[in-house]
């Protein structure tokens, strides 16, 4: 019964020598069944024992991460830990053989990856500025073959110059400079500048010279610069050639124009002044650029080498060695991260720890093994203790694959309370039921049927694929059961994607009348008296006029009538808590009148629904009553006779739900005064005894973990200082309002609740249409039409309503159908008894945070 | 009307900016922070908070100088996020904002270069909330050549035109202004010109609810610096006589917020803080800022445990921002988000001076902190 109420906790003491502390969290860590207490949550992770471990691991961690980024850089594939158990065992296998200090393989681990790390270090650096220099090479080469395609040769050739003067070269093209160049110096300025910076460095010139200067730029081939400070990303940068006129203070000009260049980081070149050393230039660059290529090259080759070594999967493994070093630190870390959760005190760490029933002898062995497994190491020790503080224990379920993702769902609204009936057990039926209803469809159905036993009968194969069904393996079962439901009540309502299907034969065929005026009208008339259609709904309302009008009604009947089940249920399972946890008051002053008063209710509305289906009103349909109006009238017009009566004369009748609408309002008083008064008394009552009063609830819940937890007997002193006395009791003005709040929400919610169940009727409403919409419109005419036209329409048609069907049905609607059902189960059905205020048990495990950090990061 | 559109190309970065409050150090994180014996340790702990990226490749033992650059970093980054999210008149706004420090920035360039300071150190210095790609330009300048730097550089950069506007002002030849000026006169008049061109952008291109928080916070930032100016100019040595004092004043005063014109007059001719106080006191709660306001011309005696103006301003400005951050719909959250990271990180400094320098804990200067939305709880 672990799924029904969470398992039974045991409160114990845990000591460990400080010597041993490694070892022994090590065996009790793969034991995945201990909760550590931190015995001290504001305290700063910082400022705890064994911080400085989590540092190194953090640290390591991080020069992992590098690593790893280094090898997605250089296209190395990493294999992934598929199976972390696998890696765990091999851990201890390992640590097995090194024997004793077994927690200096971190150090080991520690100085082989700071080495390597270094060396990577000292090799990308090498790397960096290789490509340094060969970017340096290839910019001097553009500068040259730029330079030269910008001014042409002759320009930079010695001219005789003739005069030292003033010349103005404001909006002058090169070629009046070149004019110019036999009677006036020119100075000229050649470099490499960053594309992004160009604007500005022109403009700068342009305030310098004032204007006085001809100024061009030419791209590089964007590919060949590579910029390995920012991940080999490429950079633009252009050549750009610079000539103002020499002589007479220009000294000022170059001198400036030298320190802008500066601030600019601009690589400045000086150009060769004839044809011969140009091209020498050019031949030394070459050669020099394929030395370059051939050293990077080499160092790729090294670094290359090292990433290897972290690719490789080593003998005893499943993954590269990368991952497994990662494993093993968030394994270590996650260990002192624990260990932390424990109080030193002198050489001995405290620690407080809930543990699942039955789970102390599993311990016990482990610290026992602990001694066997290290020569002289002291072991811990486990002792029972009575709990301390006023936390109840965490809830803890037992969840398999099928029931996992049910629990979930509970778990997103709420944690059950300790002991609590856990509302996922029945929504691993009623959650795909209820959505079984919703998106009832025999074709949709069996599509999603069919999907879900594909997830179950592939599961194996999927999960070794990179298929993108993966992730959706982890609700196979859910699917498999929404698509039954929805499959199975798709018969109920005999529909198929809009069309009914004739499966047993109708009991009705077309006839005549013989009524005169409805004479040219068909009718469809009953075969034998006794036929009734086997299962569903008679195909036959396919062809009938009020055929939605006639399944609208079928449909709210059934909604409701399912609904008042669902929450009926949710009642009486309050009930059952009520008596659990012997709250008395709860049980005779909430749940019998509530239950009581719903019965009376819209337990008599169904009654009434059911009983109107059972009458045959066939040749008196004009005497058939409305159910809406027969609930109305019981409020309005309580003892009036009914008109027309469900049965006999409407005398009983009336007198029936006279008496039911007095009982439901008696109802009334008795869920909200008696509780708040009880509780106010018994207040008192513990404020006169002292501060040694507790709350009862808690009171219980202790009771409740000491009566359970075998053994526990002689502790069952229940201790109940923690909580201390005065301000815990409520004033009676708080508590009678909380019962005021209570009673009105489930007064009005009974009604409003209901009626929400509507939508159990309203989507397979919008589902019906829609399916029908989507046949109508593609498929109708092309099947009607016939011939050859009738074919391509067809043709065309079934594109459209395929894709359709399968973007608004099949995924909209799946959708919009689960998070209706998820509504359905969160409010309606848990506000009846559920009080999620419980917080989870979390295990100690190294597979779970192993396997959390073993999925590759997506970026 | 603007709350209903102020979404369509704003919600973004307001979202973000808005997502970045839980960022703030609380009251429990600082008292922990004091508790810190040591920088390793104060280090450490700031890796445990929003800090920890910006933190993590230093040396445990940061120096503080340093410890100021990484926060101002990390809070440059942050913003320079936003701008690029950001469009169209936020984008100019946001701008804006980083004007003031690049003013800064550009005035510590000079003022370092006029000490003949090296540039690499000066830039490695600058605040990087106001970096611009023009301020490596600045070491263009040579010897005392202060007309040309400014006509290469500085008219080109994006605080070019308060400059402009304060050569026309002062009608001085840039040359000796510079050589000869103070520095912080500078730094004065220019922050007054861009307080005043902020202002005017406010209120001429945003939309009004974002106009109302920040006009509300720009004129009490005026008035801060009306104030200051005042306070900090009475019995200054350099200023001998009245008329001096008065002009001066009358310069470095900015010409909007709540104290102009109405006091003007009267904080003008304020030569001791009582009159001062008589000055402002017909605006909002000026008055009790000032009543605990140490006497200036007691200069000479005041220590760390003073609690100067300053922190009395900032206490209030920190309360006004920490209100405007919650108002909805307005660009006053950026501003608002600016300053409070400011305080926070002036705190995280101080606080590192504090334990660098050993005090006792019982030190008065521990209480010298100004926790950001500390003010909203009381």
């Amino acid at each position: 019964m672990n799924f029904f109420r969470s398992q039974t906790m045991g409160y114990y003491k845990l000591i460990i020598p400080r010597e041993s502390a490694w070892n022994v969290m090590n065996e009790l860590a793969e034991l995945d069944c201990i909760h550590f207490v931190d015995y001290d949550p504001t305290l700063p992770m910082i400022n705890r024992p064994f911080a400085n471990y989590i540092k190194r691991c953090d640290d390591l961690l991080v020069k992992l991460s590098l690593i790893e980024h280094e090898m997605k850089k250089y296209q190395k594939k990493i294999t992934y830990c598929k199976d972390v158990n696998f890696l765990i065992k091999n851990f201890k296998q390992l640590i097995k053989e090194r024997s004793k200090a077994s927690h200096t393989y971190l150090d080991e681990i520690e100085n082989d990856i700071d080495k390597k790390h270094q060396q990577l270090i000292e090799q990308s650096t090498n790397m960096e500025n290789l490509h340094e220099r060969r970017n340096k090479l290839i910019e001097h080469k553009s500068v040259l073959l730029k330079g030269e395609a910008l001014l042409g040769q002759s320009f930079f050739q010695p001219a005789n110059y003739v005069a030292e003067g003033y010349v103005n070269l404001q909006g002058k093209e090169l070629d009046d400079i070149k004019i110019l160049q036999g009677s006036v110096k020119f100075n000229y300025l050649v470099g490499v500048i960053n594309k992004e910076d160009q604007i500005r460095f022109k403009r700068i010139i342009f305030r310098i010279t004032k204007g006085n200067a001809w100024m061009n730029t030419m791209d590089i081939e964007s590919d060949q610069i590579v910029d390995t400070k920012n991940d080999d990303a490429k950079i633009i940068k252009s050549v750009f050639v610079v000539v103002y006129p020499g002589g007479g203070g220009s000294n000022v000009i170059t001198n400036k124009l030298n320190k802008i260049c500066e601030s600019f980081q601009v690589a400045k070149y000086t150009f060769p002044e004839n044809n011969m050393v140009f091209q020498e230039k050019l031949r030394q660059i070459e050669t020099e650029l394929v030395e370059t290529r051939n050293l990077l090259e080499m160092t790729k080759n090294q670094v290359e080498a090292y990433l290897d070594d972290f690719q490789r999967i080593y003998q005893n493994s499943n993954c590269s060695q990368l991952e497994e070093l990662k494993l093993f630190l968030v394994k270590e870390k996650y260990l002192y991260t624990q260990l932390n959760y424990l109080r030193v005190q002198g050489s001995v760490l405290y620690g407080s720890i809930w543990l699942p029933q039955g789970a102390d002898i599993k311990v016990d062995q482990a610290l026992r093994e602990v001694q066997t497994n290290y020569e002289g190491l002291p072991t811990g020790q486990l002792q029972i203790s009575p709990p301390e503080g006023t936390r109840p224990p965490p809830t803890y379920f037992e969840t398999n694959e099928i029931t996992w993702g049910f629990q979930e769902i509970v778990n997103t609204y709420g944690m059950p309370r300790y002991k609590e009936i856990n509302p996922g057990l029945f929504t691993v039926m009623t959650f795909p039921f209820l959505f079984g209803v919703m998106f009832a469809d025999i074709g949709h159905g069996f599509c999603l049927l069919l999907l879900g036993i594909y997830l179950c009968v592939y599961n194996k194969e999927i999960k070794e694929s990179d298929s993108l069904m993966k992730h959706a393996l982890i609700v196979r079962h859910m699917v498999l059961m929404m698509g039954f439901w929805a499959f199975y009540n798709g018969w109920i309502y005999n529909d198929f994607m809009s069309v009914p299907i004739n499966l047993f034969g109708s009991c009705y065929e077309p006839g005549t009348v013989d009524d005169p005026i409805h004479k040219d009208e068909q009718v469809w008339v009953q075969k034998d008296e006794s036929c009734v259609y086997p299962f569903g709904i008679d195909p036959v309302w396919m062809c009938v006029p009020n055929e939605l009008t006639f399944m609208n009604s079928y449909k709210m009947k059934l909604a409701v009538i399912i609904g008042v089940i669902h929450m009926t249920f949710g009642i009486i399972l309050k009930g059952i808590n009520a008596i659990y946890f012997k709250n008395w008051i709860d049980f005779i002053f909430e749940f019998i009148p509530q239950i009581i008063f719903f019965t009376c209710t819209f337990g008599w509305m169904d009654f009434l629904i059911i009983y109107k289906w059972f009458v045959n009103w066939t040749g008196k349909t004009d005497q058939a009553p409305s159910v809406i109006t027969l609930m109305i009238n019981m409020i309005l017009a309580p003892a009036k006779t009914v008109d027309p009566p469900l049965w006999g004369d409407g005398q009983s009748e009336a007198s029936t739900q006279t008496a039911m609408l007095l009982i439901a309002l008696f109802c009334i008083p008795i869920i909200l005064l008696p509780k708040p008064l009880i509780l106010n008394s018994q207040n008192k009552k513990h404020q006169a005894q002292g501060p040694n009063g507790l709350a009862d609830e808690k009171k219980e819940l202790y009771q409740k973990i000491n009566e359970d937890s075998e053994g526990t007997q002689e502790n069952s002193e229940i201790h109940t200082e923690q909580s201390g006395g005065g301000g815990h009791h409520e004033e009676f003005g708080d508590i009678f309002v909380h019962q005021v709040i209570e009673t009105i929400e489930f007064v009005l919610g009974s009604i409003s609740n209901t009626a929400s169940y509507l939508r159990l009727w309203a989507l397979s409403l919008a589902h019906g249409q829609l399916a029908e919409v989507f046949f109508q419109m593609c498929l109708n005419g092309g099947i009607s039409g016939g011939g050859f036209v009738g074919a391509i329409r067809l043709l065309i048609g079934y594109t459209i309503f395929s894709m359709a069907t399968f973007g608004v049905l099949m995924m909209m609607d799946v959708m919009e159908c689960f998070l209706h059902a998820l509504r359905l189960h969160w409010v309606e059905f848990q506000n009846k008894f559920f009080k999620a205020d419980g917080y989870a048990f979390e295990k100690c495990s190294y597979a779970k945070v192993m396997q959390d950090n073993a999925v590759p990061k997506e970026e | 009307m603007d709350l209903c559109v102020f979404g369509v190309d704003d919600g973004y970065a307001e979202a973000i900016i808005r997502g970045l409050r839980a960022s703030f150090l609380t009251e429990a994180q600082y008292q922990q922070m004091k508790n810190c014996a040591s920088i390793p340790e104060l280090k450490s702990f700031l890796e445990e908070t929003d800090y920890q990226n910006c933190l993590q490749a230093d040396n445990p033992q940061i120096p503080t100088s340093i410890l100021r650059q990484r926060l101002k970093k990390k809070l440059a980054d942050e913003f320079e996020y936003i701008e690029a999210q950001s469009t169209g008149t936020l984008t100019k706004y946001l701008f804006h904002l980083r004007c003031r420090f690049m003013i800064d920035n550009v005035v510590n360039m000079i003022e370092g270069l006029k000490n003949k300071i090296d540039i690499e150190i000066l830039l490695s210095n600058i605040d990087p909330l106001g970096w611009f790609p023009e301020i490596k330009n600045i070491k263009v300048l040579e010897g005392d050549d202060y007309s040309s730097l400014y006509r290469d550089v500085l008219i080109d950069t994006p605080i070019g035109v308060y400059f402009m506007k304060f050569l026309e002002e002062t009608l001085n030849d840039i040359q000796n202004l510079f050589r000869e000026m103070k520095p912080e006169y500078i730094r004065t008049s220019l922050k007054k010109m861009w307080l005043e061109d902020f202002y005017l952008f406010c209120e001429q291109e945003l939309m009004p609810t974002s106009q109302e928080a920040l006009l509300e916070l720009l004129k009490f930032e005026a008035d801060f610096k009306t104030v200051q100016v005042i306070y900090n100019s009475i019995g200054n040595r350099d200023l001998n006589t009245a008329a001096k004092i008065i002009t001066t004043r009358k310069q470095l005063c900015p010409t909007i917020g709540n104290l102009y014109p109405d006091c003007e007059k009267l904080y003008l001719q304020a030569m001791t803080l009582d009159a001062l106080r008589e000055a402002v006191k017909g605006c909002d709660n000026y008055r009790d800022l000032l009543k605990d306001a140490p006497d200036p011309l007691k200069r000479e005696e005041f220590n760390v445990q003073t609690k100067t103006l300053d922190d009395i301003m900032y206490d209030d400005e920190c309360r006004r921002y920490a209100l405007a951050f919650d108002g909805q719909g307005s660009y006053g959250v950026f501003y608002s988000y600016l300053k409070l990271k400011e305080q926070e990180i002036r705190n995280i400094i101080w606080l590192a001076e504090m334990i660098s320098r050993k005090l006792a804990k019982n030190h008065p200067g521990w209480k010298k902190i100004i926790i950001p939305f500390s003010h909203l709880g009381k």
